[in-house]
C-alpha cells in the first residue's frame, strides 16, 4: 500500500458562479492562478489530505460561492 | 446591580459589534484587492463570533438577575416576558436569527456543493438584516438606557452604518451588467500565504 | 464546369440525395413528405420490443448518436437514473451549417417519432418530448403527431433557436421552464432520467429496429454500421442533406456534390475542424478522426478556392463568440478575443498567430459547457489548415473576398 492510495478530494468550479474575484487564488497561489481576465486557472492534480483545510478556505471565502471541494 | 450593569453594557456591546458584522456584509461584497477582501472576510467573522458571544453574556445576565422580570421562560418563549412582552420577545427572536445565520455563515462551504445551494445560503445569510433590525427595536424600546444621550447617539450610528452599507449594495445589484466587474490582475500580485 | 458560379447556399436545401440505397430518406425522391400512410407502405409497421432487446440490437449495432459528441446510444440508455424517465427528441438543430434534421422532421417525422416511441416504451418512461425550433419543422411534427394513435404520450415544444440552446442539458431547462442555457456543472442528463438525443439518432434507431442488427450493418463500416447524414454546402453546385453509407471516401462526396477546388473542408459543423480535403479520408468518426477533423453533425462545407478562406474562419469565429451564453468568464472574453485574434491575422498582423493559440489554450476546457472547447476545435484547426492563406495575408493578402460559404445567418431559415 503506497502513499498514493488515498486518492484525494478534488477542487472544482462552477462556472457559471464565478465572477473572477481572484479571492481563492490569493489564498492558494500553489494551485491557482488567474488568467489576463481575472478568471482562475485551477490546477487539477487532487488535493492532498494535509491541504485540505487551506482549500476549504477558499471554499469558504469565495464571494460567489463557486468552488467546492469534492470527496473521491 | 453588577449584574444588571453587565446585561445592559452587554446588550449595547452586542448591538454594536453584530452592525459592524452586518454593515461589514453588505458591502463587502464589491471591489478591492483579493488580499484585502480576506482580510475584510475575517474581521466580518470575528465581530460576528465576538458579537455573539457578548449576545449570549447579555441573555445569561438577564437570566440571571431576578431585577429583570424575564426568566426562562420569558427569555426563551417569545412574547412571554413578564416585563414589556413584545420588546422582549423581540429579543428573544434577534437571537435566534442571528444564531440561524451564524451557523448558516460557518457552514458557508456546505452550501456550494449544489447548484441551488449558493442561492439558498445568501437567502438564509441574508435575515442579518431582519435580526439586526429586530435587535434595534428591542434595544431602543425595551432598554433602560435608551433616554441616554450618548445611548442614542450609538443606535444612531448603529443605524446609519447599517442602513447605508445595505443601500449600497442594493444599489450595487440594481446597476445592470454588474456581474462582472474585472478586478485587473497585476501579474506581481502579492499572494495571501507564502511559502508553507 | 465552373461549379464556382453555379454555387447556391444550402437555404434552398429541400435537395436531398443519396449515395446508394436511402434508408432515412427512402420516398423523398418521389414525395415531398411522408403522412402515416406513406411512411407506413414505405417503411412497414414499427416495430415494439422490450429494454433488453433493444440494448441487445444497439449493443451489436453499435449505433451512436448523431448530434455531434457520437456516444453510443446503448451507453446512454444504461446511464439513465432515477423513476421518471423522459426521451427528448432534440430536433432544435441550432448548428447553421446543418439541415438534416430539419429535413428529417419536416419530411419524413413519422421515422422520427417511431424511433422516439420505441425507445420510450423499450424504457417505460413517461413521456416523449419532441423540441423543435423551426416553424416549418414543428408543423409538420404536430400534424404527425396527430395522426398517429396514442399522441397523448408526445410532447412538441418550440425552444429557443440559439446555438446553445441546442445544447442537451440547455434544451432540457428550456422544455421544464428554465433558462435555455447550460446548468454550471457538467453532469450529463441521464443522470436526472432524461435521454436526450438527436432526432437523426432516433430515425436510425427506426430503420435499425426493423432491419435488425444484420441488416443494418448490410452498409457502412464494420466499427461504424449503417448511414450517415450529411448536410453539404459550402463551395458546391449541388448542395443538400445526403444520406450515404458511413465509411464514403470524401472525394466521392464532393465529387458527387460538384464541388469547387477546395482550400479546405469543414468536417462536422463549427465546433467541428477544418481539414485538408484529401479525397481518401473516409466519412466516418474514426476515418474524420484520423484526418484530425470529426464527423460531428455530419456536416461537410467545401471552403473553395475562390473565397478568402481565412476570412471565412474569421468570420465564424466571431460568430461562435457571439453565440457564448456569458454565464463563464474564460469564455464571455476569451472567444471574443480569440475572434479578435483571427481577424487580426487576416488583416495581416503576425504577431496574432501565437497570441490566437494562447487564448484558444486559455478558453479551452473552461466553461459549463462544450461551447469554448468546441469554438477552439473549429478556429485553431482551421488555423493549422489555412497556414498559406495566414501568409499570403501577412503578405499583402490573398486577392480575394469573403463570399460566405459558411452560413452565419442563425439556426433557422
Amino acid at each position: 500500500m503506497t502513499a498514493l492510495a488515498d486518492p484525494g478530494a478534488r477542487l472544482e468550479i462552477d462556472w457559471t458562479r464565478c465572477d473572477g474575484h481572484g479571492l481563492c487564488a490569493a489564498l492558494l497561489p500553489d494551485r491557482i492562478t488567474r488568467d489576463e481576465w481575472g478568471f482562475p486557472v485551477i490546477d487539477g492534480r487532487p488535493v492532498p489530505h494535509a491541504d485540505e483545510k487551506a482549500v476549504r478556505r477558499a471554499v469558504t471565502v469565495c464571494p460567489a460561492l463557486a468552488l467546492r471541494l469534492t470527496k473521491p | 446591580m453588577t449584574l444588571w450593569f453587565t446585561a445592559r453594557g452587554a446588550g449595547l456591546s452586542a448591538l454594536l459589534l453584530l452592525s459592524v458584522s452586518t454593515a461589514l456584509g453588505a458591502v463587502m461584497t464589491g471591489r478591492g484587492r483579493a488580499t484585502d477582501r480576506v482580510v475584510w472576510h475575517y474581521v466580518h467573522r470575528i465581530t460576528a463570533s465576538l458579537g455573539l458571544g457578548v449576545l449570549l453574556l447579555h441573555v445569561a445576565t438577564i437570566l440571571a438577575d431576578p431585577y429583570a422580570h424575564v426568566g426562562w421562560k420569558g427569555a426563551i418563549v417569545p412574547f412571554t416576558a413578564g416585563y414589556r412582552p413584545t420588546w422582549v420577545g423581540l429579543g428573544t427572536l434577534a437571537v435566534y436569527t442571528f444564531v440561524l445565520v451564524a451557523a448558516v455563515g460557518f457552514a458557508r462551504g456546505r452550501f456550494a456543493t449544489t447548484p441551488r445551494g449558493a442561492a439558498l445560503w445568501r437567502r438564509l445569510h441574508s435575515l442579518a438584516y431582519l435580526g439586526w433590525a429586530m435587535a434595534m427595536w428591542h434595544g431602543f424600546l425595551s432598554g433602560t438606557d435608551s433616554d441616554v444621550a450618548w445611548v442614542r447617539w450609538m443606535y444612531v450610528v448603529c443605524g446609519v452604518g447599517v442602513l447605508s452599507a445595505l443601500t449600497v449594495r442594493v444599489s450595487r445589484i440594481a446597476r445592470p451588467g454588474l456581474t462582472r466587474h474585472v478586478t485587473p490582475v497585476a501579474p506581481a500580485a502579492q499572494p495571501l500565504v507564502g511559502a508553507r | 464546369m465552373s461549379a464556382a458560379t453555379d454555387v447556391r447556399p444550402v437555404s434552398s436545401a429541400a435537395d436531398t440525395w443519396t449515395i446508394g440505397a436511402p434508408r432515412l430518406l427512402a420516398g423523398l425522391d418521389a414525395l415531398p413528405s411522408l403522412n402515416l400512410a406513406a411512411h407506413t407502405a414505405i417503411h412497414g409497421a414499427p416495430p415494439a420490443m422490450d429494454r433488453d432487446r433493444l440494448l441487445t440490437l444497439l449493443d451489436a449495432s453499435r449505433l451512436s448518436g448523431r448530434g455531434g459528441a457520437g456516444f453510443p446510444l446503448a451507453s446512454k440508455l444504461r446511464a439513465l437514473h432515477g423513476t421518471h424517465l423522459r426521451v427528448i427528441v432534440n430536433g432544435s438543430e441550432s448548428e447553421p451549417a446543418s439541415f438534416k434534421d430539419r429535413t428529417l422532421l419536416r419530411r419524413t417525422p413519422h421515422l422520427v417519432l417511431d424511433g422516439a416511441v420505441a425507445v420510450a416504451a423499450a424504457l417505460q418512461a413517461r413521456e416523449v418530448v419532441v423540441a423543435v425550433h423551426d416553424a416549418a419543422a414543428h408543423e409538420s411534427v404536430r400534424r404527425a403527431i396527430s395522426e398517429r394513435p396514442g399522441r397523448g404520450s408526445i410532447r412538441l415544444v418550440r425552444r429557443d433557436g440559439r446555438f446553445v440552446g441546442g445544447e442537451a442539458r440547455a434544451l432540457v431547462r428550456g422544455i421544464d421552464g428554465g433558462p435555455t442555457v447550460p446548468p454550471g456543472r457538467r453532469e450529463h442528463p441521464g443522470l436526472t432520467g432524461n435521454l436526450v438525443s438527436n432526432a437523426e439518432t432516433f430515425a436510425q434507431a427506426a430503420i435499425l429496429l426493423r432491419r435488425g442488427a444484420r441488416g443494418f450493418a448490410e452498409t457502412g463500416t464494420h466499427d461504424e454500421p449503417g448511414t450517415v447524414l450529411l448536410t453539404i454546402g459550402g463551395g458546391v453546385a449541388r448542395p443538400g442533406v445526403v444520406e450515404a453509407p458511413i465509411g464514403t471516401p470524401l472525394g466521392i462526396l464532393l465529387t458527387a456534390a460538384q464541388a469547387a477546388p477546395a482550400t479546405a473542408v469543414v468536417a462536422g459543423g463549427y465546433h467541428g475542424s477544418w481539414i485538408h480535403p484529401f479525397p481518401d479520408i473516409r466519412v466516418s468518426r474514426a476515418g474524420l478522426a484520423a484526418a484530425g477533423g470529426s464527423l460531428g453533425a455530419g456536416v461537410l462545407y467545401v471552403v473553395d478556392d475562390a473565397t478568402c478562406g481565412l476570412g471565412e474562419l474569421a468570420q465564424v469565429t466571431g460568430w461562435l463568440a457571439a453565440q457564448s451564453a456569458k454565464q463563464c468568464g474564460p469564455c464571455r472574453f476569451g472567444l471574443p478575443a480569440l475572434a479578435a485574434d483571427v481577424a487580426a491575422l487576416a488583416a495581416g498582423q503576425p504577431a496574432a498567430l501565437s497570441q490566437a493559440f494562447a487564448h484558444a489554450r486559455a478558453v479551452d476546457g473552461r466553461g459549463a459547457c462544450s461551447h469554448p472547447d468546441g469554438a477552439v476545435r473549429f478556429a485553431s484547426s482551421g488555423l493549422h489548415v489555412l497556414q498559406d492563406e495566414i501568409d499570403a495575408h501577412r503578405r499583402g493578402g490573398c486577392g480575394r473576398r469573403v463570399l460566405g460559404r459558411l452560413p452565419i445567418t442563425g439556426g433557422s431559415r
